[in-house]
């Protein structure tokens, strides 16, 4: 290590009193030891210092720097002038030389930031030598050898810079620990393999030679996988044991060491076109994670924590598979790939996966360097049905190849070409690796000692599953390293079983097809019992008298659960029956419209129950959309509103407001006799506000045969007292009737999921495995997150039911090939017709032809396909929709032409005096009796789920003060439906910006459109608005409603700054702050990124795990500022 | 569904009535579906969901207003 100079560091304001330190320390030194003066070279263990001396040293240092260091820093710098350097700062990376990182050397480095002093990437090699070692000689031998390779003397610096110092002094602390026990003695080397490495201050090696007296002498090496990788490793222990026995190397003593090589520049040249090109075609449309068989729900970030499961080769296996290299000329490496690909195959079923494979970026002149020259590439597998080994073999051969060819693209890049977009807490495209050394030849020799190397684990793991296998002298070893908050030590070790099996198999029959489970290849945890016996006639029944039933059969059942409340029938039961009483006291009774504006949760299910029981009807509201928007949507519908806690703004102040807390249980059940109320099914269930063109919300009413029509026991979604039903879906939607009822009817566990629980793929999938979800219900926008991201999260359930927007069938066939759950429905219906109008099953054979039908009436209902005469059309023709049956609204709240135009007489049902209801949807029957959805008749729109009317918005622009005229469109983008309004109006016209504020007041979120002002309004022929020219004159690329940029986000530089490296960091232009970082295509490394440049700029270091709790740049600001000290808080530092 | 349409605004049009005392609209001269009656009041589109909007002042159907006991 250099002399300590005057470089900026942790230390450096001491730079003025270096020569004070250097005094202090000479005074501890020379008092501890009792000599009278010290030099650079003397060693403190070699003086006479011993453990107990050591100690006290560190403690008097402690005390004279004032600062926490290592109580064995003398073992890491047992020479005075390593101590003294060590005291005063890093090394003097002024003089050595910088470059910027490798793609290989980059992907350690964000992983190191991602989990600071994680020893994820420690490699740890154990050398058991028979006799003892001299520890001069071998620290001298370290020295020598670090001197040689620049790698080893290399060290990284924010925010991305290898520096290599030009001398450094290998850390090799020698123990006496003779009699010591062996676990302790176990315990000690893991704790020191374990230890973090400092990566700003090389050498990221170090040695601890422990003394077992008779037994002989261990040494263990830690080296950071930065520096060095398998095959580095065999150099050092080569170069480590010639220069021990001071045997000149291969090519004689080196005078100088030799220049460090240009390799980043060299491995971002091979960066071309071409090999994107088919990295892109290699992978197009591959599946984004595995779906791997661990029984853990998944941490929304996982802590890397790691274990091994170690399994010892068949021979025999190896004998077959030397056999099917030799007859296919394959690699070692790729014939366990092929292993590797049928246990994958026999664990997941998934037969197009991709898989992580190391492959070498080491040049025939970086030989004989030590340092990291290995690079995983994703190896795509496609395992179609009948495939053999032998056929896969070959596939594995081209496509290593391949791969190699093109591996001049770095991961990362490959990552970003695909637009791949990681979820929080899973790596973007590969979770799986493979890694295969040969290790028969690896030892370690000090002079006449000879040891074998024997690799730690470091508790760690750098996959979700990371297959190892080394061979050794005398065998083969498998290692089955996983993330061990997914997979228990009991399920990864049968996990590695299946797949070692499944490798057996293959190679003893290679011409046989491969062997791959079905579809859910290991059951969900927990017996699943038989149907309760005697089910519950539904019948019609209106739902409260079902859960009065469940309550009195199966009182200790469970019915309700959130977070930590849990709640059986029996309780629950009698909470709503004391709601029902408190609204009785109230003075509402039967056909009472009770307004709950409260959030998804237990209370919410509570109180819309004891609604019922008092035979009111219930009107959900989002209470988070602007307070104009409820007061107008509550103001003339209900007659009282019920609210847990705050109530929210916009309640008009005269409506009669009841509160949760204040109608706890009664265990003496006072209020039976006069509750629960009995209804027919005729009488209201529910109203439900919708977006309505006028610029008032329509409000359906339902009633309860609507309900009782759909659960629980509708052919197709019938749900059973055993499930565990999720509540994710906003009250205030129909979809939660499906949920809620669906569950509470069938006598079984309904589970709420918070916000959070659903704000991303991953803490889905956390939640369905928690709670064992088996029947979830999801817009199909977010299905097709879940898809992408987190494929192997509806593994466990056993009803899927999605709809609210057209599915998409390549996703939903990928979701099929996986882990699908036990039965996927695709349902249709608008509210006017209780959630469920048609549904269709999904199966891959429905995917084969084309699009997918929304399928057939639900029963108890009627569809129709009618021409503007009113008849039905003829199958392949286009008609609108028409549907009709029990499900059918009683009409719209208060509006009675419009629910007359609506809900019109019905010609062909077989009930006299029926209506139907005009959906508005285009349709086009198919021989099959099934319909296929084509479009709107009208122009409402769906936006992310929301229904939408573009009339909603125009009126809501056109009453702002300035605006003469507006006109919404709908656009389809990538991402999703985007708004846009074109607004006209006189001299007062406000900026867009100002007039996207102002709809905030008046529409909810998803509602307010990008706005472009213009002096006036393109007229067609027929003097209407030319909506055509109109969209074709907006611009591409609008500003999103509010963007930081325009407006009053303009004066705030946290705001625009944290946007501007958003927006950089995710390669678009602008950027909302409700934009998601994960739905832009950001991934984890990406955040990283830009969490760094974030902390460069302001200062402020955010955490990760935060930064995904609230992926939003909104979220990313507010984090920024309350670091900060909110936005009046200190300027954004300069650079540097 | 369509709160405007004004595509068949010309056409005539009559108010209809079931026996849940529910109304409608229905094209005139085409054959009304069993169990509806009409009203006698025949216009445009317009004119009979005006006249509706006047006259069905209590939306629930006939058989839930006798079930609550009311008539």
């Amino acid at each position: 290590m250099a002399e300590p100079t005057g470089t900026a560091g942790p230390a450096g304001d001491r730079d003025g009193t270096a020569e004070g330190l250097r005094e202090a320390v000479t005074g501890i030194w020379c008092a501890v030891l009792g000599v009278d003066h010290v030099g650079p070279q003397d060693d403190f263990f070699l003086e006479g210092g011993d453990s107990g001396l050591a100690v006290e040293t560190a403690l008097s240092l402690r005390a004279l720097t004032g600062t926490e260091l290592d109580l064995d820093i003398l073992y890491q710098y047992p020479r005075f002038g390593e101590l003294l350097a060590a005291l005063t700062g890093p090394p003097a990376t002024a003089t050595g030389e910088q470059r910027p990182l490798t793609p290989a050397e980059e992907r350690l480095w964000i992983a190191e930031r991602l989990r600071p002093g994680s020893p994820q990437y420690h490699i740890a090699a154990l050398y058991r030598f028979p006799g003892g070692i001299d520890v001069l000689r071998l620290r001298a031998a370290l020295d020598a050898l670090a001197a040689r390779h620049g790698a080893l003397r290399r060290g990284f610096e924010a925010p991305g810079r290898a520096v290599t110092a030009e001398r450094v002094s290998v850390p090799c602390r020698w123990l006496d620990a003779r009699g010591v026990p062996e676990p302790a003695l176990r315990e000690l080397i893991d704790d020191y393999a374990r230890a973090p490495f400092d990566l700003s201050r090389p050498p990221l090696l170090r040695a601890l030679a422990v003394d077992r007296g008779d037994q002989g002498t261990l040494l263990l090496l830690t080296v950071h996988h930065l520096v060095c990788d398998g095959a580095s490793l065999a150099l050092l222990e080569d170069g480590l044991g010639r220069l021990y026995s001071a045997a000149p190397g291969p090519g004689g003593q080196q005078a100088a060491p030799p220049r460090e090589r240009p390799s980043a520049a060299a491995s971002r040249l091979l960066d071309r076109d071409e090999s994107r090109a088919w990295w892109r075609r290699t992978l197009a449309g591959c599946p984004r994670g595995i779906a791997l068989p661990h029984d853990l729900p998944r941490p929304a970030v996982p802590d890397g924590a790691g274990a091994v499961h170690t399994l010892v080769c068949d021979p025999q296996l190896l004998d077959r598979m030397a056999e099917m290299a030799a007859r296919e000329r394959l690699s070692p490496y790729m014939t366990w790939t092929v292993a590797y690909a049928a246990g994958l195959l026999a664990l997941t079923g998934q037969r197009d996966l991709v898989a992580g494979v190391a492959v070498s970026s080491r040049s025939g002149e970086q030989r004989d360097e030590i340092g990291m020259f290995v690079d995983p590439l994703p190896l795509r597998l496609r395992l179609p049905e009948g495939v053999t080994a032998r056929d896969l073999a070959r596939q594995v051969r081209r496509g290593l190849t391949e791969a190699l060819a093109h591996q001049g693209v770095p991961f990362q890049a490959i990552v970003a070409e695909l637009g791949a977009q990681g979820e929080p807490g899973r790596a973007p495209l590969v979770q799986t690796g493979l890694t295969y050394l040969d290790a028969s030849g690896c030892v370690l020799r000090l002079d006449g000692l000879r040891a074998r190397r024997e690799l730690l684990p470091t508790g760690t793991a750098k996959y979700e599953l990371l297959w190892s296998v080394t061979r050794q002298a005398d065998r083969t070893v498998a290692e089955f390293e996983y993330l061990s908050g997914l997979f228990s030590a009991e399920r990864a070790a049968e996990a590695h079983t299946v797949m070692m099996a499944a490798a057996q198999a293959a190679f003893s029959r290679p011409d046989e097809p491969l062997r791959a489970p079905g579809p859910a290849p290991v059951p969900v945890p927990g017996p699943v019992p038989a149907p309760v016996s005697g089910p519950v006639a539904a019948g019609g029944r209106p739902l409260p008298e079902l859960v009065r039933l469940h309550a009195r059969q199966r009182p200790d059942a469970p019915a309700l659960r959130h977070r930590d409340t849990e709640l059986s029938y029996r309780e629950l039961d009698a909470r709503a029956l004391a709601v029902a009483a408190g609204l009785r006291a109230a003075g509402l009774g039967r056909g009472s419209v009770v307004a709950v504006p409260m959030p998804r949760g237990a209370g919410t299910v509570l109180a819309c129950l004891g609604i019922h029981y008092a035979g009111c009807a219930y009107l959900p509201l989002d209470p988070d959309q602007p307070p104009d928007r409820l007061r107008t949507a509550v103001r003339g519908v209900a007659d009282a509103a019920l609210v847990a806690g705050q109530a929210p703004p916009g309640l008009p102040p005269e409506l009669p407001l009841l509160r949760l807390e204040d109608m706890p249980a009664d265990p003496a059940g006072r209020a039976a006799g006069t509750v629960p109320v009995p209804v027919t099914g005729e009488d209201i269930a529910y109203l439900m506000s919708t977006s309505g063109s006028t610029g008032r919300p329509k409000t359906v009413v339902i009633p309860h045969r609507g309900i009782s029509r759909l659960v629980p026991d509708a052919e197709g979604l019938a749900i059973r007292a055993d499930d565990r039903v999720a509540h994710v879906c906003n009250p205030a939607f129909d979809a939660a009737t499906l949920e809620v009822w669906g569950a509470l009817g069938a006598g079984a566990l309904l589970v709420v999921g918070d916000k959070e629980d659903v704000l991303s793929p991953a803490r889905l999938r956390a939640f369905l495995a928690e709670h064992r979800i088996t029947v979830l219900g999801l817009p199909t926008a977010l299905l097709n997150t879940v898809i992408d991201f987190a494929p192997d999260a509806l593994g466990g359930v056993r009803l899927l039911v999605f709809g609210g927007e057209k599915a998409d069938e390549e996703r939903l066939a990928r979701l099929l090939a996986g882990r699908p759950p036990a039965r996927v429905v695709n349902v249709y219906g608008p509210t006017e017709n209780t959630t469920v109008s048609t549904l269709q099953q999904v199966t891959a054979a429905d995917l084969e032809p084309g699009p997918l039908p929304i399928g057939r009436a639900l029963s108890g209902s009627t569809a129709h396909a009618l021409g503007p005469d009113g008849r039905p059309v003829a199958p392949g023709e286009e008609g609108e929709l028409y549907v009709g049956g029990d499900g059918l609204a009683h009409g719209y709240h208060g509006n009675p032409a419009l629910t007359a135009a609506s809900f019109v007489p019905d010609p062909f049902g077989g009930r006299a005096g029926g209506r139907l209801y005009r959906t508005g949807d285009r349709v086009r029957p198919r021989p099959d009796g099934t319909f296929l959805f084509l479009g709107r008749t009208d122009d409402q729109v769906k936006v992310r789920g929301f229904r939408v009317e573009l009339g909603e918005i125009e009126l809501a622009l056109r009453s702002l003060p300035g605006v003469t005229d507006a006109v919404a469109f709908a656009r389809a983008t990538p991402d999703g439906t985007e708004l846009l309004a074109c607004v006209a109006g006189g001299a007062g016209l406000p900026d867009a910006a100002a007039l996207t504020g102002e709809l905030r007041g008046t529409l909810p979120p998803y509602m307010v459109p990008a706005v472009v002002v213009t002096d006036r309004l393109p007229l067609n022929a027929n003097g209407k608005v030319d909506r055509a020219a109109l969209l074709a004159w907006l611009p591409r690329d609008l500003p999103r409603p509010g963007a930081p940029g325009g407006g009053a986000a303009g004066t705030d530089p946290v705001a625009e700054g944290v946007t501007a490296l958003w927006c950089d960091a995710l390669g678009v232009d602008r950027a909302h702050p409700d934009d998601s970082f994960v739905a832009g295509g950001g991934h984890s490394i990406k955040a990283l990124k830009l969490l760094a440049r974030v902390d460069e700029k302001f200062g402020t270091a955010v955490d990760l795990a935060d930064f995904f709790a609230d992926p939003t740049l909104g979220g990313l600001i507010a984090a920024v500022r309350q670091e900060d000290g909110g936005p009046a808080g200190r300027p954004p530092a300069a650079s540097g | 569904m369509s709160e405007s349409s004004t595509t068949t605004a010309a056409e005539p049009y009559e108010v209809v009535v079931n026996d849940e005392e529910q109304y409608s609209i229905w094209a005139a001269g085409r054959p009304l579906p069993d169990g509806w009656h009409t009203a006698g009041v025949r216009g445009t589109r317009d004119e009979c969901l005006a006249h509706i909007e006047e006259v069905w002042t209590d939306m629930r159907p006939k058989s839930l207003r006798l079930a609550m006991g009311e008539r």
